[in-house]
């Protein structure tokens, strides 16, 4: 059970990627598609400040992804090798999030505002696998 | 057991070797097959539309701007003077090599990438509504393809009214030569010649050789629509829209919750929905000459006397009309850029929802129509 679990969130993460990827190979190429995400960002930027919103998701998602190594930093001669590449995983993902949304803007990468929230939300779907994993996989002590 | 191990590992290295020969002989062997196909190719080119076969092609004038494959493949053999050194360009939507899959399948020889975001802005926002972009950047993204106001550049591409946008905006900035293949890659292939895959860029150039742009009277901003709407009777604003979006049934689009036109604008037809000419082009997506547009036109509200500024949703669709009226000398002529999309962001500006030479054409302002005409998704 654990174990399907954890390919289904494996999924999920590499499906959320693969959509933010496809939306901006979709943004870039058809005129249709960028002026449709255009359109979109505008109508939900009348009623989310998502200017703001976007800086807030990466800062809870680097305190949990800091909260996650410290945690482990502390005891991890008690947890399975399995966490260890959880949290490395959490970590990569979390640099990756903080860098695109700092180094990147709607007018780098046109679906920039749609590919956001599907990044982070990978993000969280990792840390939430690796908790769960620092809480269930350790190794047995005799 | 040393002994066993190192017999398997000769076994595996013999029938490695012996695999890698096969297969690297069946590569020379197919290679050969197909060097041989490609040259008996190009004897065939050669003899059925190699030079002798396009030398009589006609040459056509500076200002003529759709052009048939033959007449692009007799320029590509050195059979129209002048044209030896013409930039041949594919048009896609960004014009990068990774966006342009249609390139990468196969392009007319020698054909550089350039792109639709090369000449207007992909914004969308009320300071950038897909107009096009300023002189400043469309200078720069020329000068990169070696483009000045004396290359003579033939431009292709899949959508009809994406390759006019960059056509127009050439000549809006300068370029005293643009042509266009009639047809674009189908007509070429039908003609029966060749395309290549490799990878072409154009060679820098320092400067343009006039100010960009050379001729912004082909160019008209949103006020000016307005004023000259307002006070111009010999001015039409021509819509080259479907006719439902004329009526104000749909916006067209579905990125514009708006429907209607800017009041006082007359009907141009040409289109069966937002993203076509259909009305302007044949089956084969061939655009038609003068003659076919006077028929399109022939019960509309307007002459070809009057100044005709045409526009669409955001500038594409009407840059067919209005090259096709450059070609035949007509000068008095522009495209209102903006189209529906920028007037409909302006709520006090005046706007008709219907026929207006009908009694129940609605006349009002953009800020009181309704918000549910945008395209289905």
């Amino acid at each position: 059970m654990k174990k399907i679990l954890y390919i289904i969130s494996d999924l999920l993460i590499a499906a959320l990627l693969a959509g933010a990827y496809v939306l901006q190979y979709f943004a870039k190429r058809k005129l249709g598609m960028n002026r449709w995400i255009v359109f979109k960002i505008s109508k939900v930027k009348q009623v989310l400040p998502i200017d703001m919103l976007r800086y807030a998701a990466v800062a809870v998602v680097l305190v949990l992804a800091v909260l996650l190594v410290i945690l482990y930093g502390k005891n991890r001669e008690q947890y399975k090798k399995i966490v260890f590449y959880m949290v490395i995983v959490a970590v990569v993902l979390a640099v990756f999030y903080l860098g695109f949304t700092f180094c990147f803007s709607q007018e780098k990468i046109r679906a920039y505002y749609l590919a956001l929230p599907l990044i982070g939300l990978a993000n969280v779907v990792q840390l939430i696998k690796a908790f769960t994993a620092m809480k269930l996989c350790k190794v047995r002590k005799l | 057991m040393k002994k066993r191990f190192l017999s398997v590992l000769l076994s595996m290295a013999v029938a490695a070797a012996l695999a890698v020969g096969c297969s690297s002989g069946s590569d020379e062997a197919t290679d050969k097959t197909q060097e041989n196909t490609a040259d008996e190719q190009k004897e065939d080119t050669d003899t059925s539309d190699g030079e002798t076969d396009t030398a009589d092609v006609e040459p056509v004038e500076q200002r003529t701007v759709y052009v048939t494959p033959e007449w692009v493949k007799s320029a590509i053999d050195g059979n129209q003077a002048g044209y030896e050194e013409a930039v041949i360009a594919e048009v896609t939507y960004t014009g990068a090599l990774d966006d342009s899959e249609s390139y990468k399948k196969g392009h007319i020889p020698g054909a550089i990438l350039v792109g639709d975001t090369e000449v207007e802005d992909a914004e969308g926002t009320e300071e950038k509504p897909y107009n096009l972009l300023t002189p400043e950047e469309v200078e720069s993204y020329m000068l990169s393809h070696g483009i000045t106001k004396d290359t003579k550049v033939i431009l292709y591409g899949e959508d009809v009214s994406g390759v006019g946008r960059v056509a127009y905006a050439y000549l809006w900035a300068g370029v005293e030569d643009v042509k266009i293949l009639n047809g674009g890659l189908n007509a070429w292939e039908k003609a029966g010649y060749d395309l290549e895959t490799d990878v072409n860029e154009g060679t820098k150039a320092d400067s343009f050789g006039t100010t960009v742009p050379a001729h912004p009277e082909f160019w008209v901003s949103i006020e000016d629509a307005k004023d000259r709407l307002e006070n111009d009777d010999n001015f039409k604003l021509v819509s080259i829209r479907s006719e439902d979006e004329w009526l104000g049934k749909t916006s067209g689009y579905n990125y514009i919750e708006r429907g209607g036109e800017p009041e006082g604008a007359v009907w141009g037809k040409g289109a069966q929905t937002a993203v076509d000419v259909a009305d302007f082009t044949d089956a084969d997506g061939v655009v038609k000459d003068l003659e076919g547009f006077k028929k399109v036109w022939e019960d509309c509200d307007f002459t070809l006397d009057n100044h005709l500024s045409f526009y669409c949703g955001t500038g594409w669709r009407a840059t067919v009309p209005f090259l096709v009226l450059y070609e035949n000398g007509y000068d008095d002529i522009s495209v209102y850029d903006g189209g529906w999309y920028e007037w409909q962001m302006k709520s006090d500006y005046p706007v008709q929802v219907g026929d207006p030479a009908s009694d129940d054409c609605e006349h009002t302002t953009v800020g009181e129509l309704p918000t549910d005409k945008a395209a289905a998704e």
